[in-house]
């Protein structure tokens, strides 16, 4: 069977549908005599205003890998899908909560409080041995900009597959065994003007295992996590403080997208 | 959280297909850059034998994939060779167990790869910025490169690196140890953390993380406190010196083997982003999915 292309029908995912698919799957399989583990995967539709855009699907492997992204439905781009919710484009909002391990200590160095947006403002600062990670000072996950001399596509543009619809997500944290995890994916339309609207997501939660990895025996996966006034302010917290020289000037705060009836798109369904 | 069985996931399955959207063609989204000067113009700082020795080689299945987490440590035939975390190298005979020779690196600092080349005349090992091969019969330095060698393909005529700072990998000749090209990848290139050469040289597939490269002190499993963090796996063509942008469009996640005639990639059990976002509930489930990339024609089939 080749799978490079592959018809699909452009039929909308229906009530029935929408209902069936917030299960968690959580299931192992037979094989002959042997059972395989099971992988944790779930499955979201993302709704707005009645009507599905397309799913988020994540798994966790048997590495403790996190991967999966949004697909948009009925054969529909990325940039279709924009077009109609009146966005600008799409990225991930993830929350994190920790209980355990060492302190979470930012780009600038100043310690982590959960939750906290995952990466932080700036990326990580050194923890233990482990030397920095950058990022981007916009709270979403792949980075929309690349640090200097960094000249290429940043994450975002890499990890958008705008033809296929298709929104990547992937992470594998690795922490000391016995510390517990949690994440808040959103799914995050930004407007482009500094505003944005979480359209759905997941939780994962979870324990580092021996490998320093998640045990996927331990996933718990949840749909659509509340959006939460914290989560709110951690965004709308993100303030334009720290300049990175020769770089974009920082943006500030984000807000909740709220329509203004004089653009003439109003985006369907959106508060 | 549902536990379902079987039927339950073919309705979903059907279910879900009808939302779901097709996986489009692949984008040719890549760029390529290679040096002008692919002619190697200096003179040879070791001389080749008319044989080379293979390491590490697997008989009588393919070879797997080369962890930069166990690449401190090689052995053929002859000779074991590892590095520590005080720059000492340290050339062993498998027969006697006696210590041949030694190689002071960098004082203090983690040997992080060693290489046994030209049938074990010739020992190269690199620390995380530099590579510095020597000659086993007299201990003298042969050859340095600025650059930390991850690995050799099988004819061990040439090597490669990463430039951590522009998402390329750079091509070195061997013994010349000039720089023969520059490959860009396809995805957010970061640390290499498994490699493997097809069995005739032509590919390169290299396992990113961001992960890596590590501290010293996070060597070899990688940085050991990450919340975030992102990998993929890109499929280098060395002869045209391109990223296969087929090959990353699937998201493929994992490491596989080349075939023997390498003319396949082929993999059991890895995630692939794309097919998984296809078809989510049927996806990967059941039984470890084997898929087998065509490197000609870049086609991934299903195999039963």
């Amino acid at each position: 069977m080749l799978l490079r292309k592959r018809s699909v029908s452009r039929h909308e995912a229906s009530r029935v549908l929408v209902l069936l698919l917030m299960a968690t799957f959580m299931a192992g399989t037979t094989v002959g005599n042997a059972k395989l583990p099971p992988k944790p995967t779930i499955v979201v539709p993302v709704t707005v205003g009645g009507k599905g855009y397309g799913v988020i699907a994540i798994q966790v492997n048997p590495d403790g890998s996190i991967t999966g992204g949004f697909q948009a439905g009925g054969g529909s781009s990325l940039s279709g899908m924009e077009q109609q919710l009146g966005q600008q484009h799409l990225n991930w909002l993830v929350v994190g909560s920790i209980t355990g391990g060492p302190s979470l200590i930012d780009g600038q160095g100043s310690r982590i409080s959960p939750p906290y947006i995952d990466p932080p403002d700036g990326g990580y600062g050194q923890i233990g041995l482990s030397p920095p990670s950058w990022a981007d000072q916009i709270p979403w996950y792949w980075d929309e900009y690349q640090r200097p001399p960094l000249i290429t596509d940043p994450e975002l543009t890499k990890w958008t597959k705008d033809g296929s619809g298709r929104l990547w997500y992937g992470d594998r944290p690795v922490n000391d065994p016995g510390v517990k995890l949690g994440f808040d994916i959103f799914l995050i339309s930004d407007f482009g003007d500094h505003t944005y609207q979480p359209i759905g997501g997941v939780h994962i939660g979870g324990t580092i295992g021996g490998g320093n990895t998640l045990d996927p025996g331990t996933i718990v996966l949840t749909p659509n996590p509340p959006f939460t006034p914290g989560d709110r302010n951690l965004v709308g917290g993100w303030g334009p403080s720290k300049p990175v020289p020769g770089y974009p000037p920082i943006k500030p705060p984000y807000t909740i997208h709220k329509p203004q009836p004089k653009t003439g798109v109003t985006p369907n369904g959106l508060p | 959280m549902i536990r379902m069985n079987t039927k339950t996931y073919g309705l979903c399955l059907g279910l879900l297909l009808l939302g779901a959207a097709a996986i489009a063609a692949p984008t040719n989204k890549h760029t390529i850059s290679k040096s002008t000067s692919t002619k190697n113009k200096k003179t040879a700082l070791v001389s080749k034998p008319a044989t080379k020795a293979k390491t590490k080689r697997k008989q009588g299945g393919p070879e797997q994939a080369t962890t930069i987490a166990a690449a401190h440590f090689v052995q053929n035939a002859q000779y074991s060779l590892t590095g520590n975390n005080q720059g000492l190298v340290t050339l062993s005979s498998l027969t006697t167990g006696a210590v041949v020779r030694t190689f002071q690196m960098d004082a203090g600092v983690q040997v992080r790869e060693v290489f046994l080349l030209d049938s074990g005349a010739t020992v190269g090992a690199s620390q995380k910025d530099h590579t510095v091969f020597w000659n086993v019969a007299t201990g003298n330095q042969l050859g340095r490169v600025a650059e930390r060698v991850y690995g050799f393909n099988h004819a061990q005529t040439e090597c490669f690196t990463q430039n951590p700072t522009n998402e390329t990998i750079n091509l070195f000749g061997y013994p010349n140890l000039n720089k023969i090209g520059t490959i860009a990848s396809t995805r957010s290139f970061y640390g290499p953390e498994a490699f493997l050469f097809s069995p005739d040289d032509h590919y390169l597939s290299v396992q990113t993380n961001s992960l890596r490269p590590e501290s010293d002190g996070d060597y070899p499993n990688g940085v050991r406190y990450a919340m975030h963090s992102s990998w993929s796996v890109d499929m280098f063509d060395l002869q045209t010196f391109q990223a296969n942008a087929a090959f990353s469009d699937y998201g493929i996640m994992g490491m596989g083997t080349f075939s023997a005639d390498s003319r396949f990639y082929n993999l059991t059990g890895v995630p692939i982003i794309s097919l998984f976002l296809a078809d989510p509930v049927g996806f990967d489930q059941g039984p470890p999915n084997i898929f087998q990339f065509d490197l000609t024609t870049g086609l991934l089939t299903k195999l039963p």
